[in-house]
């Protein structure tokens, strides 16, 4: 079933590709932006699959404390990965305004727990300016850049950097 | 429209070609064996080669295909010398034929990315250049000893020339196989005649210049159809669209069109053909009523046309200019010439009234037998389809769980309502059982191509090997013939590599000169075994250990390692016992694939083997990937499925059969066994109700022989589960094979018992 269930995936995949050809233009320097505590962050539009509620989390063992397990999305069995946790803040309660995006990296959709969804964002290439070179801190790693607008800063998440831990879900992915 | 026609023939071709090749392979083989054990050529097998490679060249010719039918020519006439008993096949021959199929192997792959088999001509040349040597070898005068083999040969020389008149002469052994070929050709042959008839008709509508190549397109159907019927040895359909096709071709070459009395006539033909095959699907020889008859139709017609082409003109015009006939003469026997066949061959005195009804009454009876048989045929279908179909099955599995046990009826006395869910589900799971059945195909082909594997190596190695195959008919998913190709290549080539010794080695050990590999495939419980033995020298646990210890791949004690962990070492990545990296093995990469092909596919390897007597590896799979009957039990708040395989019993312990060890593990005692207990709340951090054995459930498992004690609180029943992988991102995860989804929408994980087992090292108790 596992094979099957990545060849579904795959046909999602395609469908998505098509939509993102068509909509190249549209889609691009445009971010979903949510919250983590008093901070905003954005990731790429196009990475994100859908947003749905906080669901029953099936905890899966051996994991990482900030993979918090698998949901069932519409029948298909996902991955969650509790962003705060991720960054090593502390873990907060679940409330109605906590949400999982759903991103597709790799050909693999997973869920990022967030604590609260803002709005679709553009954010002009001239107003990215990179991470902060101060603390070589592994975090930063997973930063793609420093996006401004008006008077907001937006932590842009670089999904993929984000997502692998010493390379070894990247890894494990690229096996799939 | 044509172009997408030419591609859909190329790959048909190829696909077909394909298993042509891997027919012959272990034919070749077996001829050679025959020819080495009795001095005589198997006059059978070579034959059905020879058929082989016949209709090969042929359908390449037809479709253009120059290199590989030249090359396919060439092992055909060297085939047919031995055929005709002109030579004695001696290995070097099988070698160069078995390299001419890999050739032509090249060339269905390029053919397969370019539609054409353009390329590799030099190499191409200098096979055939080889080819023709050998042939011309033979042409040279004879030596005594070949001549006693043409002598030999000769005295059963009469066997072809019967072989084409009697189609059963096919050796009743045979008949097995012989069945689905048939099959299958019935089924081709309906689809070519049904196609040719399309493109017949429209051909009347069809403009000039497209012409030409909608006759071509009969004529290649034709073409194979009559490549077929050779190779199976149908003489009569054989011989009757021989005629069509040669007549066909005249057409061709003439650049004459075909008029729409000739359309009739090859309309006839093939009803004709029809009938001959509907005889061959309801278990006859494919006999035509009539042949002769229709065969004088065609001649008729090649008469008229040669004298058609003769002048340019047509025959009534030509009677006409002479003053032979009348215009009106000429427009009733144009007029009568587009009757009915019957009516016409009624006035020709042929045949009277009553016998054309027989026919006609036979001719739809039989059309109708033909409409039915093809129902059973089998159809192509893309695997994805197919995939799809397994996954809305799983879906709809799930959604049922989801409505028949729903919460909101919890608690109702739903007597109807209980009726029709058992109806449901029976149903369902019938549904799932064909829906898998699909997928399903014979070991048959895998196995066979391990045929030439052997030889090679034998060959190679110098080593005389003996392969059985034992259960190739057992039936597997189609994933899985993929999956355990590479594997089973590799596992014997290690046997006659490693395992066989050399002929005067076992003659010296007092063992048959020719060593044996067999290769056995049954079902056993819900798996599939397939297991590979040969009766070598065995593996050599010190040897083993040395080498793994050189490699640092041991983390143990040598000494204390059992006989099976010890050989499981022979699976590690980089781990060979060879001293020398030979042609044949020695990188230590070959069984590393087997056990990650077969761990792909959730199954198991094991090793048995017996220093002197020989090693057997065990592949143990389960036969489906995508669903499983499962336990499932709860502990706290979650629920986790137990595959219910591993299962061998559960209970309520009482007291006194635990016993705790100084270091805390608890142990069950079962009648004469001590098993671990695992408390599954503890590797998953989970709060459970019970705290004490007493009060929950003990779930024995077993796997490898090895059996662990699962606690739980409670066991909540049985049912089918459906398997869902879990994402990559989480594929670290120990303990756990995947996951399912319930009635109520929630997750459940799925217990991998074999690392669960390996992780806390099994009963290292238990007496056995």
């Amino acid at each position: 079933m596992s094979t099957m269930n990545k060849q579904s995936g795959v046909n999602d995949d395609d469908d998505d590709d098509l939509y993102d050809d068509d909509n190249e233009d549209t889609q691009e320097g445009k971010y979903l932006s949510f919250r983590i505590g008093d901070e905003i962050y954005g990731i790429k539009i196009c990475h994100v699959t859908e947003i749905v509620g906080i669901q029953k989390i099936t905890e899966v063992p051996d994991m990482p404390a900030y993979v918090k397990g698998v949901i069932n999305l519409r029948g298909n069995v996902i991955p969650v990965v509790d962003v705060r946790l991720r960054f090593n803040m502390k873990a907060r309660e679940y409330d109605d305004r906590t949400c999982v995006i759903v991103v597709n990296v790799k050909d693999s959709p997973i869920g990022l727990v967030v604590d609260k969804v803002n709005e679709v964002i553009s954010i002009q290439p001239t107003m990215i300016s990179p991470p902060p070179s101060v603390s070589q801190s592994e975090i930063n790693r997973y930063i793609q850049g420093i996006g401004r607008v008006d008077q907001d800063i937006i932590i842009l998440l670089a999904i993929e950097e984000f997502l692998s831990v010493n390379n070894f879900v990247l890894n494990s992915l690229k096996q799939a | 429209m044509f172009k997408g026609m030419e591609q859909e023939f190329l790959r048909v071709f190829v696909s077909e070609s394909r298993e042509f090749i891997e027919e012959v392979e272990p034919q070749l083989i077996t001829i050679h064996e025959n020819a080495e054990k009795t001095g005589q050529i198997d006059l059978d097998t070579i034959n059905s080669v020879f058929r082989l490679f016949h209709s090969l060249k042929g359908s390449a010719a037809s479709l253009g295909l120059n290199n590989i039918a030249t090359l396919t020519h060439k092992a055909e006439a060297m085939l047919d010398m031995f055929r005709v008993g002109k030579a004695m096949i001696r290995i070097e021959h099988i070698d160069i034929l078995m390299r001419a199929l890999d050739m032509s192997r090249d060339y269905l792959d390029l053919v397969e990315a370019n539609q054409s088999d353009c390329g590799n001509e030099a190499q191409k040349d200098a096979l055939e250049g080889e080819l023709d040597y050998f042939i011309q070898q033979v042409s040279e005068p004879e030596t005594q000893a070949k001549a006693k083999a043409r002598a030999k040969a000769k005295s059963k020389n009469k066997l072809p020339k019967l072989e084409k008149t009697l189609p059963q002469s096919l050796s009743p052994k045979d008949d097995d196989k012989i069945k689905p070929l048939v099959e299958q050709f019935v089924v081709e042959a309906i689809e070519i005649l049904d196609n040719s008839e399309a493109v017949l008709i429209e051909l009347e509508k069809a403009t000039e210049e497209s012409r030409e190549q909608l006759i071509r397109e009969v004529f290649r159907g034709i073409h194979s159809f009559k490549g077929n019927c050779g190779f199976l040895g149908f003489v009569n359909l054989e011989s009757l669209s021989h005629k069509t096709e040669t007549i066909l071709d005249d057409f061709l070459n003439n650049g004459q069109s075909l008029a729409p009395e000739h359309v009739m006539t090859f309309l006839i033909i093939i009803d004709s053909l029809r009938q001959g095959v509907s005889d061959l699907a309801a278990g006859g020889v494919g006999n035509i009523e009539g042949q002769a008859m229709f065969e004088d139709l065609l001649d008729q017609m090649k008469i008229g046309l040669i004298a058609e082409y003769d002048d340019h003109k047509k025959i009534g015009e030509i009677l006409l200019e002479e003053g032979t006939i009348t215009d009106e003469q000429l427009e009733q026997a144009l007029i009568k010439q587009q009757a009915a066949l019957g009516e016409v061959l009624i006035d020709m005195g042929a045949v009277d009234n009553s016998a054309i009804d027989r026919a006609l009454k036979k001719q739809s009876e039989q059309s109708s037998a033909a409409g039915k048989q093809s129902k059973k045929a089998d159809i192509r279908v893309d695997t994805q389809k197919l995939d799809k179909l397994i996954n809305l099955v799983g879906e709809l599995l799930i959604a049922e769980t989801m409505v028949t046990r729903n919460s909101d009826l919890k608690d109702l006395v739903l007597e109807n309502f209980e009726k029709a869910v058992h109806h449901l589900r029976r149903i369902t799971s019938e549904l799932q059982d064909v829906a898998m059945s699909v997928r399903m195909i014979p070991l048959t082909m895998t196995f066979q191509k391990l045929v030439r594997v052997v030889h090679d190596i034998g060959r190679k190695s110098s080593k005389k090997v003996k392969l059985n195959l034992v259960g190739e008919e057992t039936e597997v998913d189609k994933t899985m013939t993929e999956q355990i190709a590479d594997p089973l290549v590799h596992m014997v080539r290690n046997a006659v590599d490693h395992g066989i010794e050399s002929p005067e080695e076992r003659l010296k050990l007092g063992k048959p000169e020719i060593g044996s590999v067999t290769i056995e495939a049954r079902y056993e419980g819900g798996e599939v075994w397939i297991i590979v033995s040969d009766d070598g020298k065995g593996l050599n646990r010190e040897m083993i250990l040395e080498k793994a210890e050189k490699k640092g791949l041991l983390n143990k004690d040598p000494a204390s390692m059992s006989d099976e962990e010890t050989f499981n070492l022979i699976f590690e990545p980089g781990f060979s016992t060879a001293d020398t990296v030979s042609e044949v093995s020695g990188r230590g990469v070959g069984m590393d694939v087997v056990k990650r092909n077969i761990e792909n596919l959730k199954g198991r390897t094991t090793v048995k083997s017996k220093s002197g007597y020989g090693t057997s590896i065990y592949l143990q799979i389960p036969l489906t990937l995508a669903i499983i009957d499962g336990m499932l039990v709860r502990v706290g708040d979650s629920r986790y499925t137990i595959p219910l395989l591993s299962i061998r019993e559960s209970l309520r312990p009482l007291p006194e059969s635990i016993t705790r060890s100084p270091s805390g593990e608890e142990i069950l005692r079962i009648r004469e066994d001590l098993i671990s207990v695992i408390r599954l709340h503890n590797i998953h951090n989970k709060k459970p109700q019970f705290d004490k054995l007493t009060e929950g459930i003990l779930v024995v498992v077993e796997e490898h022989g090895r059996r662990i004690a699962i606690f739980v609180d409670e066991i909540l029943g049985q049912q089918q589960t459906v398997i869902k992988g879990l994402s990559s991102f989480l594929s670290i995860s120990e303990g756990i094979s995947g996951c399912t989804i319930l009635g109520d929408g929630a997750i459940s994980l799925i217990l991998d018992i074999g690392s669960l087992i390996a992780k806390t090292g099994g009963n290292a108790y238990s007496h056995y």
